[in-house]
């Protein structure tokens, strides 16, 4: 897990004492780490901005029940995770399968033919939900914190309150099941 | 395999790479700023009495528990059920005495109620045995019958004087065996 700059741990002790012009700092700070955790596990840009604003929001309500600044990380990571947890629920839309072959003709793209290119969100959605649509949320989750935030699994079991054994299997699923996508179409 | 496992490593690269970025970070952080100056999102009573009472069953073993609980009462409901049943099954198998005659487990489930009627911690009530009619009927028809056919055996034995003696002899021998 990525460790805070000192900094970082500063504005957080200053942050506990009720300074909103500090938590400004904060947010500016923390809200594009939660922005792309949240939109790696949602694969959309607005649903992903909501997280931002309601997990700052939240930050600010309870940055009292941070023991230590050393603990700020796994817990703003639970809260992320929560959030997209109730987006997920509430959502529960089915994926949009229509352009999988533009999808994965973008996907051969960026990792043969044009190494070094960004991609662009939109396209970076694209791919999150052709690869993770069909998962759960839990392994969706697991997956995407274990794979691509690389998490521990000590450490993803403290996010999400899974067992160790629970994420292993989550885990071992999503990848079962991309390495399927990957062999069919890659 | 190898190569599915290289076309995996690299696709997850893929993702690593290209950390999302938000298009804009400073409108996002104003509304965030906007809402927070409104007061709107210090958390108030409401909720802090909501997270006090329910916040706990969120937390993961805790749930757990609650449904190994569950399920445990689950199991024990069905067993005192079992006992109940079989209990009562007993029960109407069994004499039943309420003064005035014996009953065994019947048909007529008559057993039955008074088992469960005994269960109940009640006696049954002998004397207030309501008889109908037609019982009553049927029963003065038996004995006018009764008297009928002793009458016919009487005359038969005053007419044959043989046999009035064999049956007086066999009473005496009855009565000296009853004493």
């Amino acid at each position: 897990m990525q460790q805070l700059t000192d900094i970082e741990k500063s504005i957080i002790e200053q942050c506990r004492n009720d300074n909103l012009q500090d938590f400004r700092k904060l947010v500016e700070k923390e809200s594009p780490f939660v922005f792309s955790v949240a939109f790696r596990i949602l694969g959309n840009n607005d649903d992903a901005e909501d997280v931002v604003q309601e997990t700052m929001i939240t930050i600010w309500g309870k940055i009292k029940e941070v023991k230590s600044a050393e603990s700020f990380r796994p817990w703003l990571y639970r809260i992320i995770v929560n959030k997209c947890y109730d987006r997920m629920r509430k959502k529960k839309r089915e994926p949009e399968t229509t352009a999988d072959d533009r999808t994965w003709a973008l996907i051969s793209n960026k990792m043969y033919e044009i190494p070094g290119t960004n991609l662009e969100n939109e396209e970076l959605a694209r791919i999150i939900n052709l690869l993770t649509g069909k998962l759960s949320a839990k392994q969706k989750t697991v997956f995407v914190l274990s794979e691509i935030e690389e998490l521990s699994n000590d450490e993803i079991s403290i996010v999400t309150g899974m067992t160790k054994l629970n994420i292993k299997a989550n885990l071992h699923y999503a990848r079962k099941r991309l390495n399927e996508m990957i062999q069919k179409h890659l | 395999m190898e190569n599915e496992n290289k076309k995996y490593d690299d696709l997850i690269r893929l993702i690593q790479k290209n950390r999302p970025e938000m298009k804009h970070p400073d409108i996002v952080a104003e509304k965030i700023m906007d809402e927070l100056r409104k007061g709107k999102s210090k958390i108030g009573i409401r909720e802090i009495v909501v997270e006090f009472l329910f916040g706990w069953i969120y937390i993961g073993w805790v749930r757990k528990s609650m449904v190994i609980a569950a399920s445990f009462f689950v199991l024990l409901f069905g067993y005192q059920q079992a006992v109940i049943l079989r209990k009562i099954n007993e029960l109407s198998g069994q004499r039943i005495n309420d003064g005035t005659l014996f009953m065994k487990g019947t048909e007529s489930g008559l057993s039955e109620r008074a088992g469960l009627f005994r269960l109940s911690g009640r006696d049954l009530a002998g004397k207030k045995t309501s008889v109908s009619k037609e019982d009553i009927d049927e029963m003065i028809k038996s004995i006018n019958t009764l008297q009928i056919k002793y009458q016919d055996l009487i005359d038969q034995i005053k007419d044959d004087p043989a046999l009035k003696e064999y049956i007086e002899n066999r009473m005496k021998e009855t009565q000296k065996l009853k004493n």
